[in-house]
């Protein structure tokens, strides 16, 4: 398991591969940005509920719990990601992320994610 | 419940539940009366190895109203882990057999009290999220004992198109529901219909959240 400082660099590697290399490739592989933004995602999340609340998860169901109990204010948005991901993973191409859908998860969700983390942080 | 989606419903479930009003459900005053009326016998005295549950019931399902197909599919898959089985005293496997006979098909263990919460939670959401979506299906998937409270409600939103204002208002539902019922694991999703046959895009043995009948328990 990962402690504080290791979830905050894979989530800081991960949406800097996006920034880096993914983007360039958005309008083929938005289920990928989708993908990897959600794992970005997960390590924030990781990071603050070690953190703030001593918990650590193997499960996506467990952590989810944990994201709706003590950081509601962004489930809705990482739940979103969440969705967006599986889909990007296991979904048939039709029902793969879009780009509108990729480009709302690195504009839109993935920051709320982060912004919440690091204020939460600071 | 418009009267295709009952049929729909009904070749659905056939054989699978005991068909049983909520106003009915809701007039059954005990546990013991619901199984009485479900046909379901129940002895309280088994133990397993799940950690966190309270009031472990072995249920023993009657083959007037269920078939051994449907209990293979539904309770062995997803109710029974073989962990569980293998938990049960090789006694009271026998006093099963010689209490209940030819006619006990199956059994399983479970904390009912979970299942009656479930039915709840998944009504709650479906109250609250149902003029967004075309249905919610599920299926209750078996974990190790070690992740109370031993099983997954995997769940399917059905909504027309993706749709980011939906999404989120439906999110903030599941989140809520996620708050209340803190002792349960919800795995839900949300899946774009497109104007597709729901059997191609439901995976097999999931079953429509029906409010109107209380198959969950």
């Amino acid at each position: 398991m990962l402690k504080v400082k290791e979830s905050l660099a894979k989530a800081e590697r991960n949406k800097n591969f996006i920034s880096q290399k993914l983007v360039y490739m958005i309008d083929t592989y938005s289920d990928w940005i989708t993908v990897v933004a959600f794992y970005s995602a997960l390590h924030f999340v990781d990071a603050h509920l070690l953190k703030h609340h001593g918990i650590q998860r193997e499960h996506h169901e467990e952590r989810e719990r944990d994201v709706a109990i003590y950081m509601a204010d962004i489930y809705p948005a990482y739940k979103r990601l969440f969705e967006m991901g599986f889909r990007g993973r296991y979904s048939s191409i039709e029902d793969s992320p879009t780009l509108d859908e990729a480009k709302s998860a690195i504009e839109h969700e993935l920051p709320k994610v982060e912004e919440y983390v690091k204020q939460q942080m600071s | 419940m418009s009267a295709m989606s009952c049929n729909e419903y009904s070749e659905r479930m056939q054989g699978r539940f005991p068909e049983v009003s909520r106003q009915e459900s809701q007039n059954q005053s005990s546990m013991k009366e619901m199984f009485t009326h479900y046909k379901i016998r129940y002895e309280s005295t088994l133990e397993t190895q799940r950690p966190k549950l309270t009031s472990n019931l072995l249920v023993y399902f009657d083959s007037t109203r269920f078939s051994m197909s449907n209990l293979g599919i539904l309770w062995k898959s997803h109710f029974i882990g073989t962990h569980q089985y293998d938990n049960v005293s090789n006694n009271l496997k026998q006093e099963l057999v010689s209490n209940i006979g030819h006619y006990a098909t199956g059994f399983a263990i479970e904390d009912v009290k979970f299942l009656a919460q479930t039915d709840k939670a998944l009504d709650f959401l479906n109250r609250r999220i149902e003029t967004l979506t075309e249905g919610i299906f599920y299926n209750l998937r078996s974990i190790p004992p070690n992740r109370a409270p031993g099983y997954v409600i995997d769940g399917w939103i059905i909504i027309p198109e993706y749709d980011k204002d939906t999404e989120y208002k439906i999110y903030k539902e599941l989140g809520s529901v996620i708050r209340d019922n803190t002792n349960l694991l919800f795995s839900i999703h949300i899946i774009a219909r497109k104007g597709r046959d729901l059997g191609k895009i439901i995976p097999r043995d999931y079953k429509r959240y029906n409010p109107w009948s209380d198959y969950v328990c």
